[in-house]
């Protein structure tokens, strides 16, 4: 403390205003960034595109598998469960990486619902790329690009091979019912509550 | 001079009718026949002497209720019951005179009185001694044996018994010498001894006795040889049978008091040398096996060293391995954390491709209060003009940081994974160290531990053999020496034994003795050829024998002397034999110190086969003898008055008839 105290008072003496930048940025990487998180969305819309655009409850759960690689194996299993060529599509996504369980993910209840997910929406609304239906009480809302977006996801489609390869196997008809159903109902059972279980013992 | 002479015998009976009976017999010097019928009193007469000496075991009387008189002496008399009935004995010893009163019935007949007087005066003389006449008390101050034997010139002896005591001799043991009763007394010489005192060879010390043989002096001394070769001969068994069991104990022999045993190791030495053979082995052996216990006290605390150092080195490995797996754990961790950087530098990396085709916001109207948008600078925000540049970092300072954070985590990676190396070297060096020192261990436990223990464990076993030896042979060593006591009564015993019995032999054949032994049995050849016996045979007669061996009873080498030829033999025989006694103590008074008392009482001898002719040859004899000298008592008759003319000057009573009995009332 000696010697910092005798630094601070020899530059007070000389007049001299301490100019030492303390600033350093804010440390914020892509997965918590609005522009990133809304460029994934865009692909999905992109991807999974049907005339009637996609409720925002299948948003979230694709958006689940895509920001948690880990599951994409066993959901491809699940979904797929009884087609023929079930194992190459399985062997394609055989992550690399560990396939414990990321702890760091909200383990959510019903669907893996982000609260920043209405402000994406607004992010890629106020620029034009999206747009919504619903139906005569306002309810049902579902989300589409507009053509702006359908140019913006052509452009950044490239930025996102690994997203494109995974949503590539549905080929633009992923059946609702049955992906939330996975999400909210297998993917929990098989995982959490195996783990609360272990947590409890 | 020892004399007894019978001088009158007086019975007095008086009925509870005071009528009173009687008889009055009186005797001579010499010969004294009785003469009379079968069952007219005789024999009374005889017991009657007996009962007066208080000698009636000599009759076979031996309990006080059995009474040895006919039942008119003490039960009934011419129908009438017997109030009271006691006999007077007049006795001599040739100086003095002496009358002995005893109640038959009606007193105490364990009392008899005596008076210094004749018979006919006794009842007017005052002094009277009462003396014990059954029962004991015989021989004390008022015992009547006691006065007996002195009034007859007789010592009183004390002889050895069977059961290892000390008994008198008894009036009764030395009456069958000069008494020959009726009945059973003509079927052996001294048939009516007493045998209850149990004196020991009481017929041969009887003679002896009477005969003042030097070898009744000797008798003691013989019986205590006797007694002593039986104690010998016990303790010898007794010796040699412990001895025997050693023997079989040991495998051993004596030699010279000392135990020689084989054995396999030395072969035949000497309990001691053996003893002392297994002593020194032991210590030899037990002194290895201390040797090798100090060894084995080396191994255990290098074992237990080394089982300390395995203990602390697996202590060691315990840590290393938990600091392994933290290592390991935080690795893990790090390795996690490099993928997330990964992942984040990918996703950035999308960032910086995504905003190379940023989207302009059109908006011109702010959404809230409607109002124009302001123009705005650089890197502000255009609806709420924050400070863009320096808040949020850009992708490329993710980059940035994230590579930094990688390098870091690398470098702290690469750390991490050289500790563990070093861990993991220790940690192997420790296992290393562990199984060298196991392997030592092990070695030490399988060589060390497991051969040379075995042979200590068979040195101890073998000690242990060793010294049961030791103390087995110690114990027989001790039970030897045990023996020494008995082999040294057994020394001394044999010393006297020896010694006695050369006395014995010395003293066996005194010429005084056999002076007096050859008397008696010259005689008995005299009168054998008196009595016709053996038909003359001059060579049988010649060839009879006496001494010690048959109770001092003439005997033959080759044949039973009693029954050679017929059954009066027998008869002749002992009557030979009695007047040989007779004689022969009157020839040798003077010489020997016969106390013989110079009476013989012979009753019937007729009864028992002798025919009258050889009773005639007997009183022949009789009469040779002088008469001063001696008294015969006998009883007999025959019907031939021939004879009773032969006999006539020496009947000193006679029944004439059947019905002249002895017992005749007396007037009121």
């Amino acid at each position: 403390m000696e010697a910092f105290d005798y630094f601070i008072n020899s530059i007070a003496e000389k007049s001299l205003t301490p100019a030492v930048n303390l600033d350093r940025p804010i440390f914020v990487q892509p997965e918590d960034r609005m522009e990133f998180r809304s460029a994934r969305i865009v692909i999905i819309l992109g991807m999974l595109t049907t005339p009637n655009g996609l409720s925002k409850n299948v948003i979230a759960c694709v958006d689940f598998l895509l920001r948690n690689e880990a599951f994409q194996s066993k959901f491809i299993v699940e979904y797929f469960n009884g087609q023929k060529n079930i194992l190459e599509k399985v062997k394609k996504f055989e992550s690399s990486q560990q396939t414990e369980i990321d702890f760091n993910i909200v383990q959510y209840k019903s669907v893996p619902w982000d609260i920043r997910f209405n402000d994406m929406f607004l992010f890629l609304y106020v620029r034009q790329l999206l747009t919504f239906k619903s139906d005569k009480n306002n309810k049902n809302v579902r989300l589409l690009l507009t053509e702006d977006g359908k140019k913006y996801f052509e452009n950044i489609k490239d930025a996102f091979p690994k997203e494109m390869n995974f949503l590539d196997l549905f080929k633009s008809r992923m059946i609702e019912d049955k992906l939330i159903k996975i999400i909210t109902e297998v993917i929990p059972n098989s995982y959490w509550k195996q783990n609360v279980e272990i947590n409890h013992k | 001079m020892s004399r007894l002479i019978i001088n009158k015998l007086i019975y007095n009976i008086q009925t509870i009718d005071n009528q009173k009976y009687g008889a009055e017999v009186p005797f001579r010097d010499g010969l004294n026949i009785i003469f009379g019928p079968n069952s007219v009193g005789k024999t009374s007469i005889i017991t009657g002497i007996v009962y007066g000496l208080g000698a009636e075991k000599g009759l076979g009387i031996f309990k006080s209720i059995q009474n040895p008189f006919k039942p008119e002496f003490y039960k009934e008399i011419d129908s009438k019951q017997v109030k009271t009935s006691y006999l007077l004995l007049e006795i001599s010893n040739g100086s003095e005179t002496v009358t002995i009163f005893r109640y038959i019935m009606g007193g105490d007949i364990n009392i008899a009185a005596v008076k210094k007087c004749p018979a006919d005066e006794f009842h007017t003389t005052k002094e009277l001694n009462k003396l014990i006449v059954v029962g004991e008390g015989v021989f004390s101050e008022n015992g009547f044996q006691t006065f007996l034997f002195s009034f007859i010139g007789l010592s009183q002896v004390e002889l050895p018994t069977y059961d290892q005591k000390l008994s008198k001799l008894y009036f009764e043991n030395i009456l069958p010498l000069f008494f020959v009763e009726q009945r059973a007394g003509w079927s052996q010489i001294q048939a009516r001894q007493v045998a209850r005192y149990n004196i020991k060879d009481v017929k041969k010390v009887a003679f002896e006795y009477l005969f003042g043989l030097d070898r009744f002096n000797l008798h003691v001394s013989e019986i205590k040889l006797k007694e002593l070769e039986s104690k010998l001969k016990k303790a010898k068994e007794e010796l040699s049978q412990k001895e025997d069991n050693l023997f079989v104990i040991a495998n051993g022999e004596s030699s010279d008091d000392v135990l020689l045993i084989h054995t396999n190791q030395i072969g035949k030495v000497s309990i001691f040398d053996y003893l002392s053979y297994l002593t020194d082995k032991y210590k030899l052996e037990s002194g290895l096996i201390d040797e090798v216990s100090t060894l084995n006290k080396v191994f255990e605390s290098s074992s237990d060293n080394i089982r300390d150092k395995i203990k602390a080195l697996n202590y060691q490995l315990r840590k290393a391995n938990e600091k392994v797996d933290k290592i390991t754990l935080e690795l893990s961790e790090y390795q996690s954390y490099l993928d997330r950087i990964q992942l984040n530098k990918y996703k950035n990396k999308q960032l910086k491709k995504i905003r190379e085709f940023s989207t302009d916001l059109n908006i011109k109207i702010c959404p809230i209060c409607e109002s124009r948008l302001l123009a705005h600078e650089e890197n502000e925000c255009i609806l709420c003009h924050s400070d863009l540049s320096k808040k949020i970092s850009t992708a490329e300072q993710n980059l940035e940081f994230l590579e930094d954070e990688e390098n870091t985590f690398k470098k702290v990676i690469e750390k991490r994974l050289l500790d563990r190396r070093r861990i993991f070297e220790q940690r192997n060096s420790a296992k290393d160290q562990i199984a060298e020192l196991e392997s030592e261990l092990d070695h030490q436990i399988t060589t060390y531990a497991g051969n040379d223990f075995a042979i200590l464990r068979q040195r101890i076993l073998s000690a242990d053999a060793l010294h049961k030896e030791l103390e087995k042979f110690s114990r027989i060593s001790a039970r030897w020496d045990d023996l020494k006591p008995l082999r040294a009564t057994i020394k001394i015993d044999q010393v006297a034994y020896d010694k006695l019995k050369e006395q014995v032999n010395q003293y066996e054949q005194t010429e005084s003795d056999q002076a007096t032994i050859d008397t008696i049995r010259n005689f008995i050849q005299q009168n054998v050829r008196s009595l016709g016996l053996f038909k003359g045979n001059a060579n049988l007669i010649n060839s009879i024998k006496l001494d010690a061996s048959d109770n001092y009873t003439p005997y033959l080498d080759n044949f039973d002397i009693y029954n050679i030829s017929s059954s009066s033999d027998n008869i002749r025989i002992i009557l030979s034999y009695y007047l040989a006694l007779l004689q022969s103590s009157i020839e040798r008074k003077d010489k020997g110190k016969i106390v013989y008392p110079d009476v013989l009482i012979l009753d019937e001898p007729k009864q028992q086969n002798l025919d009258n002719d050889s009773l005639i040859d007997c009183i022949n004899v009789m009469t040779q003898i002088p008469k001063e000298s001696c008294q015969i008592i006998l009883t007999t008759y025959s019907e031939l008055p021939e004879d009773r003319e032969k006999l006539k000057d020496y009947i000193i009573h006679e029944m004439t008839s059947k019905t002249d009995f002895l017992l005749k009332k007396l007037p009121a």
